[in-house]
C-alpha cells in the first residue's frame, strides 16, 4: 500500500494505525511523533485503508448538491471518490472560499483544473455515482 | 485607363435609352442617366481570417496540453501545472487563438484562456499589454462567433485579478471601436423568442454586459473613457 504524502508515510501500516486509535497505545506513540504530524499520518493512513476497500453500495443522485459536485469533479478525472484520490495521489487542492476542488492530477499524470463556481450541470447530475462504504 | 473604366461602368438599358452611371461622374449629369447607389462600406462585413500563430504552435505540439479527444466534457488536460507556466509566453498565444473558428483550435484556445485566467491571479496584470493586439484583431474579424467569445473573455479578464480592470483602461481606444460598431446589433422580432439570449449569443446584449463590467472594475476613469469611445453608452454605476 503506497501513499504519496512523502517518504515517511511509506513506513506506516494503516491497519495498525486504525487499531491504535481505538486502543490505548496511541498515547505511548504520540510521545514519539508530534501530535499534528501524527494526526496527518493517521488521516492519510485511514484514507489509504478505506481507499483500498471496495464500496458496498452505490447511488445515483436526483438533485445537485455539494457532495454531487465533489463526486462529479473526481469522476471527471477518473477517480471513484476522494478516498481513492487520497490513496493514489494524496491531498486535494481546493478553492479557498467555496471549498470546491480546484485541481486534480489524473492517473496518467496530467492535470485537470476546475472553476471556482459550480460545474456540474443539471443534465449531468444523474451520471454521477455516489459510493457508500 | 480612367476613361476606359468609366465607360465600362456605363451600361445601357431598354435598347440604349437609359444609362446607368456612377455618382459624381460626368456621365451622371447626362440626360436619361440613372445614377447608381453608392457601394457598401462593409462596416459589418466579415473579414477573412489568416492562419494564427496559435495554430502553428498547436500543430507543432508546443503547448503543454494533452491533445486528446475523448468524451470527458469540455476540459483540457494540462501536462504541467498552470502555476509553473510562463504567462508572458503562453497567455498571448492562447489569446491569439481566439481568432480561430474551426475545431479543435477554437476549443483549445477558448478553454486554455479560460483556465489560465481562472488560475492566474495577479500574474495576469503584467501580461495585459501583450493581450491587446490579439483582442483587437479578434474583434476586427467581425465574425459573430469570434466576437461573442472575445466579449466573454473580456468579461472574465476584468474579474480575473484585482487590478486587471484598471490596467485595461489605457487600451480602450484599441478595443472599444468595434464594440461601438456592433452595440446596436440586436434582433427585433416582436414577441418571438430569441434563443440567442438564452445561449448568450446576442451581440448587442453581450456588448452592454461587457461595457458594464469594464466600467464596474475599471476604476474612476473608466466611465469617461468608455463614453469617449462609445458615445451612446450610459453609466450603470453613476446613475
Amino acid at each position: 500500500m503506497q501513499t504519496s504524502g512523502g517518504q515517511d508515510h511509506l513506513c506506516i501500516n494503516p491497519e495498525i494505525y486504525c487499531k491504535k486509535i481505538q486502543g490505548t497505545s496511541v498515547r505511548s506513540n504520540s510521545s514519539v511523533l508530534p501530535q499534528r504530524k501524527y494526526q496527518r499520518h493517521l488521516s492519510i493512513a485511514m484514507a489509504t485503508s478505506l481507499g483500498a476497500r471496495k464500496p458496498t453500495s452505490i447511488q445515483r443522485p436526483k438533485r445537485w448538491s455539494e457532495e454531487v459536485e465533489e463526486a462529479y469533479r473526481l469522476q471527471l478525472a477518473g477517480y471513484r471518490d476522494a478516498l481513492e484520490y487520497h490513496s493514489v495521489k494524496g491531498e486535494i487542492d481546493r478553492w479557498p472560499k467555496s471549498g470546491y476542488i480546484k485541481k486534480l492530477q489524473r492517473k496518467d499524470g496530467n492535470y485537470y483544473y476546475y472553476n471556482r463556481s459550480r460545474e456540474c450541470a443539471d443534465k449531468d447530475v444523474n451520471k454521477i455515482k455516489l459510493y457508500g462504504y | 485607363m480612367e476613361v476606359a473604366k468609366r465607360t465600362q461602368n456605363l451600361t445601357s438599358k431598354r435598347g440604349g435609352k437609359e444609362i446607368v452611371a456612377e455618382a459624381f461622374t460626368i456621365q451622371s449629369q447626362m440626360k436619361n442617366v440613372k445614377v447608381q447607389n453608392p457601394p457598401k462600406a462593409g462596416a459589418f462585413m466579415e473579414q477573412p481570417g489568416k492562419p494564427t500563430s496559435f495554430r502553428k504552435f498547436y500543430e507543432r505540439g508546443d503547448f503543454p496540453i494533452a491533445l486528446e479527444h475523448d468524451t470527458k466534457g469540455n476540459k483540457i488536460a494540462w501536462k504541467i501545472e498552470i502555476d509553473k507556466l510562463d504567462y508572458h509566453h503562453y497567455l498571448p498565444l492562447f489569446f491569439d487563438g481566439l481568432k480561430e473558428t474551426t475545431h479543435p483550435y477554437e476549443f483549445f484556445a477558448r478553454q486554455g484562456v479560460h483556465d489560465l485566467l481562472e488560475h492566474g491571479g495577479n500574474r495576469i496584470v503584467s501580461v495585459i499589454p501583450q493581450l491587446i493586439m490579439p483582442i483587437k484583431e479578434a474583434l476586427n474579424l467581425r465574425n459573430h462567433k469570434v466576437i461573442c467569445t472575445t466579449l466573454k473573455v473580456l468579461q472574465h479578464l476584468v474579474v480575473s485579478a484585482d487590478l486587471a480592470g484598471e490596467a485595461l483602461v489605457p487600451y480602450y481606444r484599441q478595443i472599444l471601436p468595434m464594440l461601438n460598431t456592433f452595440k446596436n446589433q440586436n434582433l427585433n422580432i416582436g414577441d418571438g423568442i430569441d434563443y440567442g439570449q438564452q445561449k448568450r449569443e446576442n451581440i448587442g446584449d453581450l456588448i452592454q454586459e461587457t461595457l458594464e463590467a469594464l466600467e464596474k472594475h475599471g476604476g474612476e476613469d473608466a466611465f469617461i473613457n468608455i463614453k469617449y469611445m462609445v458615445p451612446t453608452y450610459e453609466s450603470s454605476v453613476l446613475n
